[in-house]
């Protein structure tokens, strides 16, 4: 008896080994990887297990248009709304949907902000579906979603689902820090599901929708560009209607109001598309805001040149200016709340901080980029390149305020580390050289100029040349909050010593 | 379903537990559910699986015919009725491009799943009751449970009923030790197929698929690699099947001891396909008299013996011409045997040393390699096209220059190369003792902690899932 015992223990304790193998393979081995600055939002989203339950009073849903959009952070700092968004990359309806029904478990959300990109037709693939649905605990719900990405993708398999080493196996060649679960993916909680951009997309070709009630003459001499008038409808594909009337439907059924928004967006979105959300928000009664209208454009001094990442998405500071007009329309005119909650509270300084961060690379002036250094918590290399013995008194104080205390007068080099531990050397008559880890030691770095460099400036951060090599002081900085390279910039002896980039 | 999705694995763990609730004398109806099951499964045809029954129904009413009929030509012709009817679906498979017609009709073109195998089951079966070498099975269910006991009904080995038959019936008791063992050979099957024959298949397909495109060092690459992509996938299906019958308390037999360590053709053949070797020994090539009325017939039985291997091997001159190349390598090798001996004297190299073991050991490799091209290209003319541009076309240094690396990926390379060393560390050893024997008397760290790497590097490394289509058992086409 003690042996049948002894032996059943022994199978059940295998049997656990072989499970943690396969469960710890199959989380390291499931793409998260980044996007854009931040983790993909679906990993986020086994953040959203951890809120509190009933907090969340807003929750949006939709493709990156809306995790880029919707600051959630931005919401709450500047409406006082608390609000999760539970969008993922190439999110459809009938995805956004599932994710709902997931969301209404914890939570009783008061709005649901479902952003349109993919109402009239979706491009999402068989990755996007699979990492949508990666992140989500397994469940009826998730199960009966999996079903419906099996049928619609029939490279896709439900036991992909289950055993995520089916599906990512390959990704063993590929695996990087951000594969295994570092305390830092735990940060990115704070975002609530955004995703926050930092590139501005520039010159571009937008057209605004100018609908009937917004006269014609509130705009002259803006310069805008308008759609041409029409009353033609996009005709949404049959799942994403099937699956946004179930959002309706069910939003209804727990007394959830619906909304529907377009963030602002020269591509993919037209008049016609427009024409079909109104009818479809018209039909169920529904509130539709459209922020690709002159009304609410002008309402929010938006510049898409200046405020979107690209053609489609929002960055940080159009988020910002997204936040805070929708967020006061949730308020006014769909009865959103506005409460404290120390959820957001505690998350309000670390999106102050990557946004300050972040704000880095648009400085130009040198004075002020350096004082934003000493200030920040960046990882900074220098490589002085050449004689900078004609480099202005206050720069040079500005670099003595970072920790940089040896004159860099010629061939220097210097790795500063969270500002408190700075590796200086200058190069006499051979090179100077500096080399360390950052990142708890995950990240090397090969700081390296003089006469023996071939007269060169590098700075090499995993392997990878950043410097911009020219002459004068070359900064590269390197951030913690992100995990990755933030700015390579040039005190330039030519020019100067104008910032460059 | 095939032998390395989950499917099949649910089936086997299924009729596992349906296997030892059962009494003891009752077990063989589980292993007929499990196999009635996983028939169905396969079959993609409801007209494959009719004529699977109707071939079990005849030939299991042939046998009883067969053992009632008087001695002398009633009884042979019994004998020859039953196997030709049995065997019809098979060569007019395997003989269509054969034949005149381009369609011979619908019945021909159904092609039940395992119908080489079970083909050769069942001729072997019939005639050793017309041997009375066994007694005929009376139970028709009992019947049917030999002809497709499941983990092999695919791919072998080719089963004896003296051998199976009382294991099949007799029933086990629960033994931790089969389960245990059962599965160590299940993860070593799987390790074979899924870190070695199908990464290997990677680079072989790509250059036998477009082989106008590689020639020399590209060719021995394909060649080696090909060669060693056969085994291992045959090698792992047989491993599978002993494994999963090994969680019954079922020995089935080794289909393979070494091959690749021969020193000669004949000797290859005492160890690669033992199974189908053995059948074609006791029932083709010693019916037909083998080596005892002189040279000459000798040759003329191993040149058919190779025929009907090479026929029963595929459609297609390319296999008569492998396999009578095979017979070739043989006839040859017997002639010069005498000579090459002399020569080894010459060269100061005794018979049974390493250097004698190792050159011979190369030179078969290198011969069946070379049969193996023609097995593999994509016709005969092809095959011929590969062998002569090894030796006209000279460029080694594609094997330094990183040129491999856009046939696959550097670090598929490694891990190929680590996997197979595994596997010929594994064989050394398992030519001097039994390998499975020395991993139980370790310590249960060093049992677990090799069960366990194993498992997590075939979930990490190992050639499935997403992108990677698993290959089909080369041997499940045949």
């Amino acid at each position: 008896m003690r042996g049948k015992t002894i032996s059943v223990l022994k199978t059940v304790i295998f049997c656990f080994l072989v499970a943690v193998i396969v469960v710890r393979t199959g989380n390291i081995l499931t793409l998260k990887g980044k996007e854009y600055l931040a983790y993909y939002s679906s990993v986020q989203h086994s953040e959203f297990y951890e809120m509190e339950k009933d907090t969340v009073d807003v929750l949006f849903l939709g493709t990156s248009h809306s995790y880029c959009g919707f600051s959630p952070q931005e919401f709450y700092d500047r409406c006082g709304i608390r609000s999760y968004n539970l969008g993922t990359s190439r999110q459809s309806i009938w995805l956004s949907y599932y994710w709902l029904k997931e969301a209404l478990k914890t939570q009783k959300p008061k709005i649901v902000v479902q952003e349109l990109y993919y109402a009239g037709g979706s491009n999402e693939n068989e990755a996007s579906v699979q990492k949508g649905l990666s992140f989500m605990k397994w469940s009826r719900n998730k199960a009966e979603a999996v079903s419906t990405a099996v049928e619609e993708y029939p490279e896709l398999s439900f036991k992909s689902f289950i055993f995520p080493n089916m599906r990512f196996h390959g990704r063993w060649n590929e695996l990087t820090a951000e594969d295994f679960p570092l305390p830092e993916i735990r940060d990115t909680g704070a975002l609530k599901g955004y995703a926050p951009t930092l590139e501005r997309l520039g010159e571009t070709e937008y057209k605004l929708i100018r609908e009937a009630d917004d006269g014609k003459k509130n705009d002259e001499g803006s310069g805008f560009e308008y759609w041409p008038e029409t009353a033609e409808e996009a005709q949404w594909p049959d799942l994403s209607k099937e699956y946004m009337d179930k959002i309706t439907a069910l939003c209804k059924e727990n007394g959830i109001t619906l909304v529907l928004v377009k963030t602002p967006s020269a591509r993919g979105w037209s008049m016609e598309d427009h024409n079909a959300a109104k009818s479809y928000a018209r039909e169920n009664g529904l509130a539709f805001y459209d922020l690709n209208t002159l009304k609410y454009y002008k309402a929010m001094n938006y510049d898409i040149s200046v405020d979107n990442k690209d053609e489609g998405h929002a960055n940080i500071w159009g988020a910002a200016k997204i936040a805070d007009l929708l967020g006061n329309l949730l308020i006014s005119e769909q009865n959103a709340p506005s409460i404290k909650d120390k959820q957001w509270e505690e998350t309000a300084a670390y999106s102050e901080k990557i946004k300050k961060e972040i704000g880095l690379i648009y400085i130009d002036n040198a004075e002020m980029y350096l004082k934003t250094l000493s200030e920040g918590d960046y990882d900074i290399f220098v490589s002085v390149k050449g004689s900078t013995s004609e480099m202005k008194e206050n720069l040079k104080e500005a670099m003595r305020e970072i920790g940089f205390s040896k004159p860099m007068d010629e061939y220097y080099t210097a790795a500063c580390d969270m500002r408190n531990a700075v590796k200086q050397e200058d190069a006499g008559e051979k090179e100077a050289l500096v080399e360390g880890t950052v990142h708890n030691g995950l990240i090397g770095y090969k700081i390296a100029s003089g006469y023996d460099q071939e007269e060169a400036a590098s700075i090499l951060i995993d392997g990878e040349e950043y410097s911009l090599n020219r002459e004068g002081v070359n900064i590269v900085v390197y951030s913690k909050t992100f995990q990755t390279v933030l700015d390579s910039v040039c005190l330039s002896s030519d020019h100067d010593y104008e910032l460059q980039r | 379903m095939n032998y390395i999705c989950t499917e099949y694995y649910l089936l086997l763990f299924l009729t596992l537990i349906l296997y030892y609730i059962i009494p003891k004398g009752k077990q063989w109806i589980a292993l007929l559910i499990g196999s009635a099951v996983f028939y169905c499964l396969v079959s993609t045809d409801i007209m494959q699986l009719c004529l699977f029954l109707a071939t079990i129904i005849l030939s299991f009413l042939g046998a009883l015919l067969i053992e009632r009929s008087k001695e002398g030509k009633q009884r042979l012709f019994m004998l020859w009725a039953v196997i030709i009817l049995t065997a019809a679906p098979l060569l007019l498979f395997k003989g269509r491009d054969f034949l005149p017609a381009p369609d011979t009709g619908r019945f021909s073109l159904i092609v039940p799943v395992g119908l080489s195998f079970y083909t050769l089951q069942i001729i072997a079966y019939l005639t050793d009751v017309y041997r009375k070498k066994i007694a005929a099975q009376r139970n028709l269910f009992k019947y049917a449970l030999f002809i497709s006991f499941f983990p092999q009904i695919i791919q072998g080995p080719i089963p004896r009923y003296e051998q199976l038959g009382d294991q099949l019936f007799g029933g086990t008791r629960f033994r931790m030790e089969n389960i245990v063992r059962g599965s160590q050979r299940i993860l070593w099957g799987l390790f074979l197929k899924l870190m070695i024959a199908d990464k290997a298949a990677v680079a072989v397909n790509e250059i036998f698929d477009n082989y106008r495109m590689y020639a020399g060092a590209y060719i021995w690459i394909a060649g080696i690699l090909y060669s060693l992509q056969l085994y291992t996938d045959f090698l792992s299906c047989t491993t599978l099947a002993q494994g999963a019958s090994e969680l019954f308390g079922i020995e089935i037999i080794d289909n393979f001891n070494h091959p690749y360590f021969a020193v000669s053709v004949q000797d290859f053949w005492r160890r690669w396909h033992i199974s189908l070797s053995t059948w074609l020994k006791d029932y083709v090539y010693i019916p037909l008299g083998g080596s005892r009325a002189g040279k000459l017939r000798k040759y003329t039985n191993l040149f058919l013996t190779f025929l009907i291997s090479g026929f029963w091997h595929g459609e297609g001159v390319k296999f008569i011409f492998w396999g009578l190349l095979h017979a070739v390598y043989q006839i040859v090798g017997s002639i010069t045997r005498e000579g090459r001996d002399r020569l080894y004297e010459m060269l100061l190299i005794p018979k049974g040393t390493f250097a004698w073991k190792l050159y011979r050991t190369i030179g078969t490799f290198f011969w069946v390699m070379i049969a193996w091209i023609i097995f593999r290209a994509e016709g005969l003319r092809a095959g011929l096209h590969m062998i002569r541009s090894m030796f006209t076309v000279y460029n080694p240094w594609i094997l330094l220059n990183g040129a491999l690396t856009s046939i696959m990926p550097y670090q598929q390379w490694e891990l190929l190369g680590a996997a197979l060393f595994v596997l010929f560390t594994v064989s050394r050893a398992q030519e001097k003792t039994e390998v499975r024997n020395w991993i139980s008397q370790q310590h249960i760290t060093i049992r677990w902690g090799l069960a366990l790497v194993c498992i997590a590097v075939i979930l990490v490394f190992g050639t499935y899932g997403f992108g990677y289509d698993a290959q089909a058992f080369i041997y499940g086409g045949f």
